[in-house]
């Protein structure tokens, strides 16, 4: 599940921020008829057909796998939180009738119908993102329903829906499919412009995307804070894994880096900054800051990788957030000096890191709920199939799923390839 | 309301067997044609399902959405049950779906084509076979609430002789339905003629296979086809869907494509009416042989406030999609390519 998960993520985050990009690139052309914005939108377009398929059927395999491994989560889950997952089903249908007609289209429709689909596209990708995130927020934030003798009643699906971390979460999961998915084709294109090829055309790329992507990676931070402090109040035993905090105490300091114990409840080697966990959680350096032990033993999460995942994903943040400023600082300055070879090179090596962001942010929540799969509620130990042999399903997908991985990655590479040169 | 959320769930799978399933037919067909019109057959269907499929796709996801959604317990006992099959169905989806965008938008054509196709065309057999084993588990209701063993709980509900005969069946089905969309697809009249010929094979072998499914689940003396006989709407949808053959038997190669899709389409419905029809009100059948006393709709459904927000969100979205999948349907199916 958690593997089909990570894997689709990558594969809609794409889905969600592409469509834009090449919406940008398409209108350039409407407006100005210069071939390189042409080239550019049916680049990109090719490539985000092989993408958008391999996320449109990785996402079906996830509505089935549900069932298949937690059919007593789907079945207490299904009627309070089947409203986001119908919306996401239509969103769902119209992005794929957009992209049918974008594919399709051209000179069979209206140019201008043409480029609205595109961006029709994007719409719906990133609405059925936010929808979807709106059922996982429920499994972190269940409201909307009574929980009496194991059974639900009382359901209200649309207080379920929007419960409070779905608002957080969707935020924060778009910027950073808009992020992460900039970085990348940024990288990509910045690749090509160090080998020297056809430097118009990848020029135009890099910049289009690395607007996208510096933009939402210097919104991350802030949306980032408005979900820890979320977390502090709501899922308090997740946010103190993410800092390692054992002790409940006043005046915690921020932990960065280390190694947490979890048999002797400590952390070695870590670096700490007085007072400021406090302050970012609770905006006033000498707040109480609840730690593990206020928490029966057996609903913590397993703090080391919640812990970990966490820092890779603020130190990624962090970087890019850096770099966006230093592109937005040389563009204001003089245009020409985000193609520097340096500053090239730096894009280059960003490319995985949004992915590895994202997948790490994945974990931080998932992990982080750790034992519960609603939390407060339901713990996946009572939600799993009585199915035996799960074992075989899980090398069976995880197989596929590298092999796709292998062969999508084979496939850009000989798509960039071909590009005119 | 749980009739009407009943009706959109039928409906959805209904679309999907005759979309959706038109596009693993379409697989199928790549594996019978020789080797002459072989790669003429693979652009038709390539342009035939490129804006589509995805869209086709869907009603799959809509359908076990309202599934999970309304009926939850059935959702939960079917995932439990057929477990393997599905898995199976899955895999399936994931290889049909990626090997045909890859043949498709591959930038460079070469030896690799070859593989996609191959991927491809298989994937487009096992997945409709592997959806028949499932509803044909569904529909002689073999699941047994004492199972003790691995076999008996997992595989025996769909690993008998009357599920694999549903399996091939819908394989016959899609392939039917596709052979004969796709003759609309070319105007050469040498590769209609033999689109049409093979349409006409399609549509009597699967007749055939129908009437083995029937034979079969009386074999199995499944409890509701003993209904068959007697249920006159079922009989008469039966009798119909196979009447229709005549009229569509003149018209196949008809300038207009449109009469023999609608034909044809009329001759599925009908025959998943007659289906839906004995199934009321069970989603999964009851069986004496096992004393399973089977999951009907009343049984299975969600509170009223969980059917109610969902009936208003597929009525939107109804309202929301179907203009513009008829747009969609209207610029790439009713226009001939050359």
């Amino acid at each position: 599940m958690a593997i089909s998960l990570g894997f689709h993520i990558i594969f809609a985050c794409i889905g969600i921020a592409m469509p834009f990009f090449m919406a940008v690139a398409h209108w350039k052309w409407l407006r100005t008829g210069k071939q390189v914005y042409l080239d550019l939108t049916q680049a990109w377009l090719k490539g985000v057909a092989i993408f958008f398929a391999i996320g449109a059927v990785s996402g079906t395999v996830l509505s089935f796998e549900l069932g298949l491994l937690f059919p007593k989560f789907m079945e207490i889950a299904g009627p309070i939180i089947g409203l986001p997952f119908s919306l996401e089903g239509v969103a769902f249908f119209l992005e794929a009738i957009a992209l049918g007609f974008f594919l399709y289209g051209w000179n069979k429709i209206n140019r201008w119908v043409h480029w609205s689909s595109g961006l029709v596209m994007g719409i719906s990708g990133a609405a059925s993102g936010m929808i979807v995130i709106c059922a996982n927020g429920w499994m972190n934030s269940p409201t909307g329903f009574d929980w009496v003798d194991g059974k639900a009643i009382n359901i209200d699906p649309y207080a379920a829906m929007f419960n409070d971390a779905a608002l957080h979460q969707g935020i924060h999961m778009t910027i950073a499919a808009f992020a992460a998915t900039g970085f990348a084709v940024a990288g990509i294109h910045a690749i090509m412009l160090l080998k020297k090829k056809t430097v118009p055309f990848h020029q135009e790329a890099l910049k289009i995307a690395m607007t996208f992507g510096a933009a939402a990676a210097l919104l991350q931070p802030v949306s980032g804070d408005l979900i820890s402090k979320h977390l502090t109040q709501h899922q308090p035993e997740k946010a103190a894994a993410m800092h390692a905090q054992f002790k409940t105490e006043k005046g915690a300091p921020l932990l960065i880096g280390g190694i947490p114990m979890e048999a002797e409840k400590t952390v070695k080697y870590g670096i700490y900054i007085p007072k400021m966990l406090s302050f970012l959680a609770h905006r006033d350096f000498n707040a109480e800051v609840t730690g593990l032990d206020a928490f029966p033993e057996e609903n913590h999460p397993p703090v080391a990788v919640v812990h970990f995942a966490f820092q890779i994903m603020v130190g990624i943040g962090t970087l890019l957030a850096g770099i966006s400023a230093l592109f937005f600082l040389l563009v204001i300055k003089k245009s020409n000096l985000v193609f520097h070879p340096i500053f090239l090179k730096c894009l280059a090596l960003t490319i995985p890191l949004g992915f590895i962001a994202i997948e790490a942010g994945w974990i931080v929540t998932e992990v982080g709920r750790q034992p519960w799969i609603i939390y407060n509620v339901m713990k996946v130990a009572e939600a799993v199939t009585p199915m035996p042999g799960l074992i075989v399903p899980l090398i069976l997908f995880t197989g596929i799923y590298i092999l796709l991985s292998f062969i999508a990655a084979w496939l850009l590479i000989r798509q960039i390839r071909a590009v005119k040169t | 309301m749980i009739e009407a959320v009943a009706i959109f769930l039928g409906g959805a799978l209904l679309l999907y067997v005759l979309l959706g399933g038109a596009d693993y037919g379409a697989g199928i067909l790549e594996l019978f044609v020789n080797r002459k019109t072989r790669g003429q057959q693979k652009k038709i269907i390539n342009n035939a399902m490129g804006p589509v499929w995805e869209v086709n796709h869907i009603w799959l996801i809509i359908a076990v959405v309202i599934l999970f959604n309304a009926f939850p317990s059935a959702y939960s006992q079917i995932s439990i049950t057929f477990h393997i099959p599905l898995t199976l169905m899955l895999v399936g989806i994931i290889i049909r779906g990626c090997a045909f965008a890859f043949r498709n938008y591959d930038a460079y054509r070469d030896q690799s084509q070859k593989y996609y196709s191959l991927a491809f065309e298989v994937s487009s057999v096992f997945t409709p076979f592997s959806l028949g084993l499932i509803l044909g588990g569904i529909l002689i209701g073999r699941i047994n609430p004492e199972a003790d063993t691995f076999y008996a709980g997992f595989v025996d509900p769909w690993f008998n002789v009357f599920s694999f005969i549903l399996g091939m069946f819908t394989c016959c089905l899609v392939t039917y339905i596709a052979s004969v969309y796709i003759i609309g697809e070319t105007r050469k009249n040498v590769l209609r003629r033999q689109f049409v010929y093979r349409a006409k094979v399609a549509g009597i072998v699967t007749f055939i296979m129908g009437g083995f499914v029937i034979e079969a689940a009386l074999l199995y003396e499944a409890e509701l086809f003993a209904r068959f006989y007697s249920d006159r709407f079922s009989l008469a949808c039966v009798l119909l869907a196979a009447a229709i053959f005549f009229p569509l038997w003149k018209l196949l190669n008809h300038p207009w494509p449109i009469l023999s899709r609608l034909l044809v389409g009329s001759q599925v419905t009908l025959i998943f009416l007659a289906w839906y029809e004995l199934q009321f009100p069970f989603i999964i059948a009851p069986s004496d042989f096992f004393g399973f006393e089977g999951l009907n709709l009343y049984q299975a459904a969600a509170p009223e406030s969980t059917l109610r927000l969902l009936l208003i969100a597929l009525v939107l979205g109804t309202a929301l999609i179907f203009p513009a999948w008829l747009y969609l349907m209207r610029v790439f199916k009713f226009r001939l390519n050359p």
